[in-house]
């Protein structure tokens, strides 16, 4: 009897072992980005005032809509699809940039999401809406990257987006 | 069950014998003996049976989808306002096997009319879905899109189905596209049937009716000829590849198709029948199945085959070879009217459509649909990529679709510049033995659209564009000047370009010296980049330190971990493949946004569904502040610096991006230009290694011009350059100037580290 009780307690102990090897180590700050919260909207409101849009070119612009649509079916990998072959008609498109960005942050892969909004700004306007959202999108993917203070120098880069001039005006 | 039947056989037949008739002893012996014979072959022969039939069903469910993997090149995206001329349009559709008529009326055909293309692309099943035939109709003026449409709705974009360039074999493998049974045409389906086993549907693997009446024909007619055979039969002797017409070998094949039958349906033998027969030979590799023979010999998917194709391919099963509508034109026509009319009887055809047909030519494309192994350095690439995820089996087996980044159209200019550029310089400078390797990139998104490794670029083997690692010599500058930049110089620092002793750690000392041996004092760092002084570059080096260099490069992964950083390196003491070579200058060309340079865009599977992606992944590299300089400054080479000649040499006079490269005893040339959207990689030297007279700007250059001089190439803005102010300066001394000032020129400085000194004209 007391041979059986014990096999109980150490079957037990077993299981509860296995639980403990078999949890996953979760990552502290690990949470899904809300873009239209967390980068779009406050970047219009914030770049507001003087725009300067690039011209784009008519096919980007067709492959712009179709990855809209794609993202707003949350079919993420499809519209960064779109976004790709856009991507290799014209590689210094701002806009698109940033769009391939919004995705990888949607995706949770903020190192891209960092370089790609990095990429849009060195080729932006530096000014404005598409400022604002470039700076948000690395602040957010800074601090998911676990770097608070570079997260909060791009929080305030996108704020100055608004007032400041571009290079060269 | 074999083995029952051989134990109890003798048994029962000498004890019912026994049990009848009083019979002698030696007689009772005899006949069980026979019978004991009898037994153990009936039992052998059942044994027999079992083991082929088992055996044929395994190779039967091998074949039916042992698919090799077919690569396709990039898909033609156009646009409107893309910059494409005719001449270029018809090259990339005639490589993806589209067929010029005078009205498209199916897909794979396009028709020309002075600068207006109408084009009947084939279905597609990219990794963004399923995209059908459409008609995609251009208009073309002075080299650029003006307006396109598809299916007749005006529109700004269309992407043309990709080239095959090549598959992925076992080795001694077949060449094979598999289709469901519902995807081949009725006409093919039923055709098939009536000329070669018009019994198909109601025997069970032999038809005893079809044998007999063939036997007859060949004992009147005194040879073999008539074979008798079902569609079954052919199956299992299409299996085993062997056309071997003994008895045994015609008993097994009954054998095996009364086997098959009894285990498959018709629909499925039939299917695997349509998809196996061999139709052709392409180098050593068997052209096997309906689907690909349409490729092969018509370039369009067999479902857009018409009746007078379909009944030459089906007349083609008698004797692939013997009826090679290429070789033996005339053999082939008669053989495709002979199964016309038989479709006419057999009512499959109405006669009069017949009759219209035969009048038809056969329409068979002289070239292929398909070559195998054209482009064998750049598929030599793409195998060594998908080595990385897949398994050799998986590549060879199961039918996926590499879709690759080759631009045929690029290739085809590389692949021209390598042979007849190489011997027009031999020629004119007397060298002998040159051997080059090449890469075309797009440096934004990594993808290498063209690969030569050889001078040949046919021939298989040595592929020197990844695998020849030489000396880079000069190539290296640029980095050595960015790390300066980066260490706060500008481009109108002075350096002094005079002689230079580095002490070595070994106790040696090196004195680099000038391609000109001369000294040239003082000079900006502009001009000593651009006229690429070894002394000034040593000295600047030296300065910030070649570790520095060393730990840029090992970050590249273009250097080991372990190398040490010898002085030398500043000058490019370091072996490098043209491969290498453009994934260093990449991140230049990307504004410092580094991506992997790669042969392969996604693999899918039959089904197109995407099974590996290889999406654009940008890096930024630390200096990337600092490469618009390098740019600018890179372009200057082509106008006054080493690469003078450039712009000469190509007719045009663009801003390219452009660093020549020569080392030791003129060994090796290099060449590297990169424009707004391309990056190409030239190397030119002997395979020995042996001193060839060449420099960079004598051999290199010119094969690069050769590519680009029919290629449209968007030249870099230089006043776009991301984030630099201009200053009018003094090119000599770089004071800042005024801009009506005699010498003075514009130059780029990073905000933060502009010059100081103003000055008014120089009297």
């Amino acid at each position: 009897m007391h041979a059986k009780y014990l096999r109980w307690v150490l079957m037990a102990v077993a299981v509860q072992l296995v639980a403990c090897s078999s949890q996953q180590p979760v990552p502290i700050q690990e949470r899904s980005v809300d873009i239209e919260q967390e980068v779009r909207q406050p970047a219009e409101v914030e770049g507001a005032g003087l725009q300067v849009r690039p011209l784009q070119n008519p096919g980007v612009r067709e492959l712009l809509t179709q990855a809209d649509q794609a993202e707003q079916q949350g079919d993420l990998n499809q519209a960064g699809i779109f976004l790709e072959r856009a991507l290799r008609i014209q590689p210094r498109d701002p806009e698109l940039l940033q769009r391939i960005a919004e995705i990888k942050l949607q995706q949770s892969n903020y190192e891209q999401s960092l370089n790609y909004a990095s990429r849009s700004y060195d080729v932006g306007p530096k000014v404005g809406e598409l400022c604002s959202r470039n700076w948000r999108t690395i602040s957010v993917s800074r601090d998911q990257l676990d770097d608070p203070a570079g997260a909060e120098d791009a929080r305030q880069r996108s704020v100055a987006c608004a007032a400041k001039k571009p290079e060269g005006f | 069950m074999a083995k029952k039947t051989r134990r109890r056989t003798p048994a029962k037949t000498s004890k019912r014998k026994s049990a009848k008739w009083q019979t002698p002893l030696w007689r009772i012996r005899l006949v069980c003996c026979l019978a004991g014979i009898t037994g153990l072959l009936t039992g052998a022969g059942a044994c027999w049976v079992y083991a082929i039939s088992t055996q044929v069903v395994v190779h039967f469910e091998q074949r039916r989808w042992d698919v090799p993997t077919r690569v396709y090149a990039r898909p033609l995206t156009v646009f409107t306002g893309m910059s494409l001329s005719s001449q270029l349009l018809t090259a990339e559709l005639q490589a993806a096997g589209y067929q010029q008529t005078s009205e498209p009326s199916q897909p794979g055909q396009y028709a020309v009319n002075g600068e207006a293309f109408a084009i009947y692309t084939r279905p597609f099943a990219f990794a963004d879905g399923q995209q059908p035939a459409q008609v995609v109709e251009l208009q073309l003026t002075g080299g650029q899109v003006e307006r396109l449409s598809v299916n007749r709705q005006p529109g700004s974009l269309a992407r043309l189905d990709p080239a095959e360039i090549g598959s992925l074999h076992a080795l001694g493998g077949d060449d094979r596209t598999v289709l469901p049974l519902e995807a081949f045409p009725e006409l093919l389906v039923t055709g098939v049937q009536a000329v070669e086993d018009r019994n198909f549907k109601h025997h069970y693997g032999i038809d005893w009716r079809g044998l007999a009446r063939a036997m007859w024909r060949n004992l009147s007619s005194g040879s073999i000829s008539q074979g008798g055979s079902t569609i079954t039969q052919q199956m299992v002797r299409n299996l085993y590849l062997t056309n071997n017409r003994n008895l045994w070998r015609k008993f097994n094949e009954m054998v095996m198709a009364i086997a098959l039958e009894r285990r498959y349906s018709k629909h499925e033998i039939l299917e695997t029948y349509l998809n196996q027969v061999y139709l052709g030979q392409v180098g050593g590799r068997g052209i096997h199945g309906f689907a690909r023979a349409s490729e092969y010999y018509f370039a369009v998917p067999v479902q857009n085959l018409q009746p007078h194709q379909i009944a030459l391919l089906v007349g083609m099963v008698r004797g692939a070879s013997w009826y090679n509508p290429r070789r033996h034109e005339q053999r082939a026509l008669e053989r495709r009217n002979v199964i016309l009319d038989s479709f006419a009887v057999t009512g499959l055809l109405p006669e009069q459509q017949a009759l219209q047909w035969r009048r038809q030519p056969l329409s068979v494309r002289l070239q292929p649909g398909f070559r195998s192994s054209r482009y064998p350095a750049f598929m030599d690439l793409v195998r060594r990529q998908l080595r990385e995820q897949y398994a050799e089996d998986e590549l060879q087996r199961e039918g996926l679709r590499v879709l690759t980044t080759l631009d045929p159209v690029a290739q085809a200019e590389a692949e021209q510049a390598a042979s007849k550029g190489l011997s027009g310089i031999e020629r004119d400078h007397g060298w002998t033995e040159l051997q080059t390797g090449m890469v075309i990139a797009d440096p934004h998104t990594g993808d290498i659209l063209a690969l030569v490794g050889d001078r040949n670029p046919a021939r298989a083997g040595f592929n020197r564009a990844v695998d020849a690692r030489r000396q880079v010599g000069s190539v290296i500058k640029p980095f050595v000047y960015l790390l300066a930049l980066a260490g706060g110089d500008n481009l109108m620092t002075v350096v002094s370009d005079a002689a230079i002793t580095v002490p070595m750690p070994n106790g040696d000392i090196w004195q680099p010296q000038n391609y000109d041996r001369q000294n040239h004092g003082s000079v900006t760092l502009l001009t000593a980049l651009i006229q690429s002084y070894n002394q000034a570059t040593v000295r600047l080096g030296m300065g910030f330190g070649p570790e520095r260099l060393a730990a840029l490069l090992k970050n590249l992964q273009l250097l080991p971990d372990n190398a040490l950083p010898h002085p030398s390196l500043l000058l490019g003491a370091l072996e490098l493949s043209p491969l290498e070579v453009a994934s260093l200058y990449q991140v230049l060309a990307a504004d410092g946004y580094r991506t992997r340079l790669s042969a392969v865009r996604e693999v899918l599977d039959t089904n197109g569904q995407a099974l590996t992606r290889y999406p654009v992944q940008l890096d930024v590299f630390p200096q990337r502040e600092m490469i618009p300089l390098i740019t600018f400054a890179l372009t200057e080479v082509a106008h006054r610096g080493t690469a003078w000649r450039l712009p000469r040499l190509l007719g045009r006079n663009l801003n390219i991006a452009a660093k020549t490269g020569t080392t030791n005893d003129q060994r090796d040339s290099w060449f590297v230009g990169y424009t707004d959207d391309r990056l190409a990689v030239v190397w030119v030297g002997r395979d020995d290694n042996q001193p060839a007279g060449i420099a960079g700007s004598t051999a290199a250059m010119p094969v690069w011009a050769e590519i680009f001089d029919d290629l449209p190439l968007r030249d870099i803005d230089v006043y776009r350059l991301p984030g630099l102010t201009w200053y009018w300066v003094d090119w000599l001394d770089g004071w800042v100037t005024e801009e009506n000032c005699p010498g003075a020129g514009l130059v780029p400085f990073r905000p933060g580290s502009e010059p100081l000194q103003w000055r008014p004209c120089r009297s």
